[in-house]
């Protein structure tokens, strides 16, 4: 019920507003000042004509980067093509003018041009970006030198350089990701460990499907990985270096059961969770002296660390209030305070590469979700909703989150999905089959 | 009487209207979207096949709860963490796994790497489309005046050079032979309406009329040649008090200011009508999230047919972020000036002056929280 109060001034604001004088705005002298509080919220509209191939060996690979660079950027939610059948001016040089105003015409708002061509056997991409009304280049040119079979890198890049340029971020698109592939039925999946391309592309199986495998998660400068798995019978954490793809336990205890193991921002030490007479605790390994080092001490369960990224805290969930929720403590251990504060279950908190956020599943009326949330629990966003999503996992960026997504019923599968922070651009992850666990890389150097 | 009493009538109605109706159609609570999901029963032993993970052993019940490790790292109150946690237990036997299973590679290759390079020096820049326009080579802003480029005209110097501070003048002292200021200002007041009657409407507004005129000051009665006006001492002392008073009112009000912008100032509604054209093309969806927690202030100056003169176009200001994310949301703001600004802004010509400059705050706030 609307308070007559509220009627009432509302009434005398509106009568107000009818029957006052036009008021001037600019009563004094100097420049007219407006305030914009309010804009529209669209994909930017790009116009990515093919890049030129200096030869005929280059043709192909034009073709592909700039499929590729295209799909990175529309793949964000942030950006939009402009289909090329609309486009009125044809590049036919790297270096010919721009037509502004055929660019305009088409409300493209950035204008990206590139070339390809090899050289010493070398494959050499090319590209600017202009900012199409303003009549401008967008930075400065920039060129990439690889070989050939490095053009999808080269094409990721050349996105990357797109997106930090108008979107003031620096892109993700150059990553990997690892995560579990399942095959087989709901009672007998098979899981192997794997890694591919973020969007899909060479997709690679690091282990057999023998073992039943869990939650991989990249080092700091992506060339090894933490995984849990039950080779034994029990679940322990391995760590897999990418070069050589050969695991080993990270540590000689074979009848204690760890797991959720993460590194730390300088990868030097790992923090997981550890089961001793009954109780789930936390703790950290040194790799360097293979000290072990208890960081909780309570009885109830502390699981799924994640340090922030300067090293200095930890965020892990505990039942110790009685149901699961999310706490910050100091990275050597001690005190702990809860963040948490809203309805339902709080679990798999993942710190974000900014610093700012937390992600997390978060388990309320039967339903699962994705969220975030400020380092001191504040600004809590539900991303997602379904009959289960879980594992974030965040972008090198921190602007894009992956998780699983788990169907329902008897021929539920699951999935990996990303969405962009704001919750908005949820599409699913190319796999060529289900899919779980996924782990987002740094980026690639 | 009869109208109070209809119209109190129809505004009690029309609040009764809006009390009844009003609530439900402005209320913008949005429902939110359900997922309608079949749930099937299923018992303990058809869930617990659904998952291979090793089954409890019955001795660990009195045990207090622990976490399955394959769900509590991934997802919270998962319905296994009801289970007693895995025991050492040999595993169950895993059916051979087909050839095909097998990793696909020995050593994994690392991405090649790229050689990159930044300047792009050896490439030739691309030439000026338009040979009258400035070289583009050079982005950084060119430096308007932060000032109204017509210079402020300088206050008369007997105001500023007054020695000292005059004595108010008093209605009785009025008849006093000592020569007074006042006679300045019907005069002027008076050649400013005869201008008007006779000028086109491009000068009809006072354009200096505000602007204070000698004021009673001792400096004027020492002046070398005190010329009364012979009318002056017609005057009735009470006007003079009231002429001495408005001018001293005037004199007091801040004056630096340049004058005044010829034209009618623009009507409020005008002036929504120029923000609702902006914001129309003020594009925040690519920002980043630091980039939509700046606010900038852009200054751009306007032809007379009201399209933004793109060079003019400068960020004079923000505040809420680093200096690359003000860029950024720089960037959207100039583009949206100058795509909405393309066929001019509608915005009377007779007004030109006061919205030939302008400078426009894009606050993102709103926009973040959506």
């Amino acid at each position: 019920m609307i308070p007559f109060k509220t009627i009432i001034h509302a009434l005398l604001l509106t009568f107000g507003a009818l029957f006052a004088p036009p008021a001037a705005a600019q009563d004094s002298p100097g420049p007219l000042r407006i305030e914009i509080t309010e804009g529209v919220i669209e994909p930017l509209p790009f116009a990515l004509p093919r890049f030129i191939a200096g030869s005929g060996s280059a043709d192909d690979a034009a073709a592909d980067i700039t499929r590729v660079i295209a799909a990175d950027l529309t793949g964000t939610g942030l950006f939009r093509e402009l289909p090329r059948d609309a486009h009125i001016s044809s590049v036919t040089s790297f270096d010919s003018p721009v037509q502004w105003q055929d660019w305009q015409a088409i409300n493209a708002q950035a204008l990206i041009t590139g070339s390809v061509t090899m050289e010493g056997g070398q494959l050499v991409v090319r590209f600017r970006l202009f900012d199409v009304f303003s009549e401008e280049p967008l930075g400065s040119g920039m060129q990439f030198v690889g070989p050939p079979d490095s053009w999808r890198r080269m094409a990721h890049r050349v996105a990357d350089n797109v997106y930090q340029r108008i979107t003031g971020e620096s892109g993700y698109f150059d990553s990997r990701v690892a995560f579990v592939t399942l095959e087989g039925p709901k009672n007998a999946r098979l899981r192997r460990l794997s890694i591919m391309d973020y969007d899909g592309a060479n997709l690679q199986n690091l282990t057999d499907s023998r073992s039943l495998v869990l939650a991989p998660r990249f080092s700091p400068d992506g060339d090894s990985i933490l995984y849990t798995s039950y080779e034994t019978g029990i679940p322990r954490v391995y760590i897999m270096d990418l070069a050589s793809v050969r695991a080993r336990p990270l540590e000689d205890d074979a009848l204690t059961m760890t797991f959720s193991p993460r590194f730390s921002p300088d990868g030097r030490s790992v923090i997981f969770s550890a089961e001793r007479g009954g109780n789930t605790d936390i703790y950290v390994l040194n790799l360097q002296t293979g000290e072990r080092r208890r960081l909780t001490d309570a009885p109830s369960i502390e699981t799924a660390p994640s340090f922030s990224p300067d090293g200095s805290q930890i965020v892990f969930e505990s039942d110790r209030s009685g149901t699961q929720q999310l706490y910050i403590m100091p990275a050597g251990g001690g005190e702990a305070r809860r963040i948490s504060r809203n309805d339902g279950r709080y679990g798999t908190p993942v710190w974000s590469p900014r610093g700012d956020m937390i992600a997390f599943t978060n388990q309320q009326d039967g339903r699962f979700h994705i969220g975030v949330m400020r380092i001191d629990g504040s600004e809590e966003r539900l991303l997602t909703s379904s009959f289960l999503d879980e594992g974030p996992t965040w972008a090198p960026n921190g602007r894009v989150i992956m998780f699983t997504r788990e169907t329902a019923g008897a021929d539920g599968a699951p999935a990996i999905y990303s969405v962009d922070i704001s919750g908005r651009n949820l599409q699913r992850v190319s796999t060529p089959g289900m899919a779980s666990d996924p782990a987002w890389s740094p980026l690639l150097r | 009487m009869r109208r109070a009493l209809y119209a109190s009538a129809g505004i009690h109605g029309a609040i009764l209207l809006w009390a009844v109706v009003g609530g439900s159609l402005l209320s913008d609570r949005e429902e939110p979207e359900f997922e309608v999901t079949g749930v099937t029963l299923i018992s303990p032993q058809e869930f617990e096949a659904m998952f291979d993970v090793p089954s409890p052993a019955p001795a660990v019940v009195d045990q207090p709860a622990q976490p399955t490790p394959q769900q509590e790292t991934e997802a919270p109150d998962r319905p296994e963490d009801e289970e007693a946690p895995p025991q050492v237990t040999p595993p169950e036997p895993v059916t051979p796994p087909p050839q095909e299973n097998q990793p696909d590679v020995a050593a994994l290759m690392p991405p090649p790497e790229t050689e990159v390079q930044d300047d792009m020096a050896a490439l030739p820049s691309l030439p000026a489309e338009d040979p009258d326009a400035a070289p583009s080579d050079t982005p950084a802003p060119s430096e308007a005046p932060r000032v109204a480029p017509t210079p402020a005209p300088a206050p008369p110097p007997d105001v500023d050079t007054a020695p000292e501070v005059s004595p108010r003048p008093e209605p009785s002292e009025a008849e006093a032979p000592e020569p007074e200021a006042p006679p300045t200002a019907p005069e002027e007041a008076s050649t400013e309406i005869v201008t008007e009657a006779e000028t086109p409407a491009a000068s009809l507004a006072p354009t200096s009329s505000f602007r204070p005129p000698a004021r009673p000051v001792r400096s004027v009665a020492e002046a070398p040649e005190p010329d009364p006006a012979p009318e002056v001492a017609d005057r009735d002392p009470l006007e003079d008090a009231i002429d001495a008073a408005v001018a001293e009112a005037v004199t007091d009000a801040p004056d630096p200011a340049p004058a005044a912008p010829a034209g009618p100032p623009l009507s409020t509604a005008q002036v929504e009508g120029l923000r609702f054209a902006v914001r129309e093309c003020w594009n925040v969806g690519s920002l980043s999230s630091e980039a939509l927690r700046t606010t900038v202030t852009v200054s751009v100056n306007l032809g007379r047919d009201g399209r933004p003169e793109n060079g003019s176009i400068r960020m004079i200001g923000f505040e809420g972020g680093s200096e690359a994310a003000a860029l950024r949301a720089f960037d959207a703001a100039r583009r949206a000036v100058i795509r909405c600004g393309v066929s001019g802004y509608d915005l009377p010509d007779e007004s030109y002056e006061h919205w030939r400059e302008l400078e426009i705050t894009f606050n993102p706030e709103q926009m973040r929280l959506r």
